[in-house]
C-alpha cells in the first residue's frame, strides 16, 4: 500500500470522526435550526459531508458525475433525516465507500488529473487529501454553531 | 528541501490565502461582532489563526510556549490590515522553523502540549488544518451576514 494512501486513510477517518462528534453536542432539537435564512442547519452542514464522501469515492473510480455546482447534488435534502440514526448509517457508508475507493487506487494513478464538478482540476494526488480537509472545514463551522447555542467549542473531539 | 516540508508550505499559504480572502469578505464593521452574544468574533478567529504559526515555529525549535502571551501579543493588532501583516511574519516564522527540520527527523515525536504526541512530518500539517477548520467558521460568519456566495 502507497504510504501517501494509508496516510491520507488515517486522516480522513479521524477528520469525519470529529466530525461525527461535533454534530453529535448539537442539541437534537436544534439539527434542523438555521440562525438566518442563509446559513446552513447542522444536518445540511453533515450531510453536505456525506456528499462529499461519495462524490470523492465516484471521482476516484472514475465514475461519471456530472457537472454540478457543489456536493450537496449527491444527497437528499436534510429535511429527509428528522433523527441522526439515518444520518450516521449514512456517513458510514459513504466513508467506507471512499475508503474502498482509495484501497483500489493504483499508485500509478497519483499523478493523474482529475476534474471536479465545478471545473476544476488538479492531481489525484492533490485531490484524495480534500476529503479531510473538507470535513476539518465543516468540523469548524458545526462548532461554531455549538457557540451559538451556548455552548463551547473544547467538546467537539 | 524535502517533499514534505514542502508540501506543509504550500497547504499552509494556500490557506493563509484562504483565511485573509474570509476576513476580507466580512464587513469590517462586522468584524468584532459576537453572533449570538457569545461566538467568537471573526477578528478572535483570525487573530487565533495568526498565534497557531508562531506558537508551532516554537514547537518546532523546542522552545517553551506560552499560549496566552502569544495571544495577548497578537491582540495589539486589533486593525486587520496589522493583523495580516502579522500572519505574514508569524507564518513566516514557522517556514525558518521549518527548514530547520531535517528529513531524519520527521517521524520524532512532538507534544503539541494536550497530551498526544505525534510525529513531527504530521506536526507541520496540523497549523493548515487549523487555519482550515477557523476558514469554515469565518465562511460561515458570511452567511449569517446574509453572503452565501463562495468566495475562492
Amino acid at each position: 500500500m502507497n504510504p501517501t494512501v494509508e496516510a491520507v486513510k488515517e486522516l480522513s477517518k479521524e477528520r469525519m470522526r470529529q466530525l461525527v462528534m461535533a454534530l453529535e453536542f448539537v442539541p437534537r432539537e436544534r439539527l434542523q435550526w438555521r440562525m438566518t435564512e442563509c446559513g446552513k442547519s447542522p444536518m445540511e452542514i453533515y450531510l453536505e459531508c456525506g456528499g462529499n464522501l461519495l462524490m470523492n469515492a465516484k471521482i476516484l473510480r472514475g465514475e461519471a458525475v456530472g457537472s454540478r455546482k457543489t456536493p450537496e447534488a449527491f444527497l437528499p435534502e436534510a429535511k429527509s433525516f428528522p433523527d441522526l440514526q439515518g444520518a450516521r448509517a449514512m456517513m458510514q457508508e459513504y466513508l467506507q465507500e471512499f475508503v474502498s475507493a482509495l484501497d483500489n487506487l493504483d499508485e500509478s494513478r497519483m499523478g493523474e488529473k482529475v476534474e471536479l464538478p465545478w471545473g476544476q482540476t488538479m492531481t489525484v494526488r492533490e485531490f484524495i487529501g480534500r476529503t479531510a480537509s473538507h470535513a476539518c472545514y465543516y468540523c469548524g463551522q458545526l462548532t461554531y454553531l455549538q457557540s451559538l447555542l451556548g455552548g463551547g467549542e473544547a467538546r467537539r473531539v | 528541501m524535502n517533499p514534505t516540508t514542502e508540501a506543509a508550505k504550500a497547504i499552509t499559504k494556500e490557506q493563509t490565502r484562504q483565511l485573509n480572502l474570509a476576513m476580507e469578505f466580512i464587513p469590517e464593521e462586522k468584524r468584532r461582532w459576537k453572533a449570538g452574544g457569545c461566538a467568537k468574533t471573526p477578528m478572535d478567529i483570525y487573530l487565533e489563526c495568526v498565534v497557531t504559526y508562531l506558537w508551532a515555529a516554537k514547537l518546532l525549535r523546542g522552545e517553551s510556549v506560552d499560549w496566552a502571551q502569544l495571544a495577548r501579543k497578537a491582540q495589539e493588532f486589533s486593525d486587520f490590515e496589522k493583523a495580516k501583516a502579522l500572519a505574514e511574519q508569524w507564518q513566516q516564522e514557522f517556514f525558518s522553523a521549518m527548514d530547520e527540520v531535517s528529513q531524519s527527523r520527521l517521524e520524532d515525536k512532538i507534544d503539541p502540549g494536550w497530551g498526544e504526541k505525534m510525529p513531527l512530518g504530521q506536526f507541520l500539517f496540523l497549523p493548515s488544518y487549523h487555519v482550515c477548520y477557523h476558514c469554515g467558521q469565518l465562511n460561515y460568519v458570511q452567511t449569517l451576514l446574509g453572503d452565501g456566495e463562495m468566495h475562492f
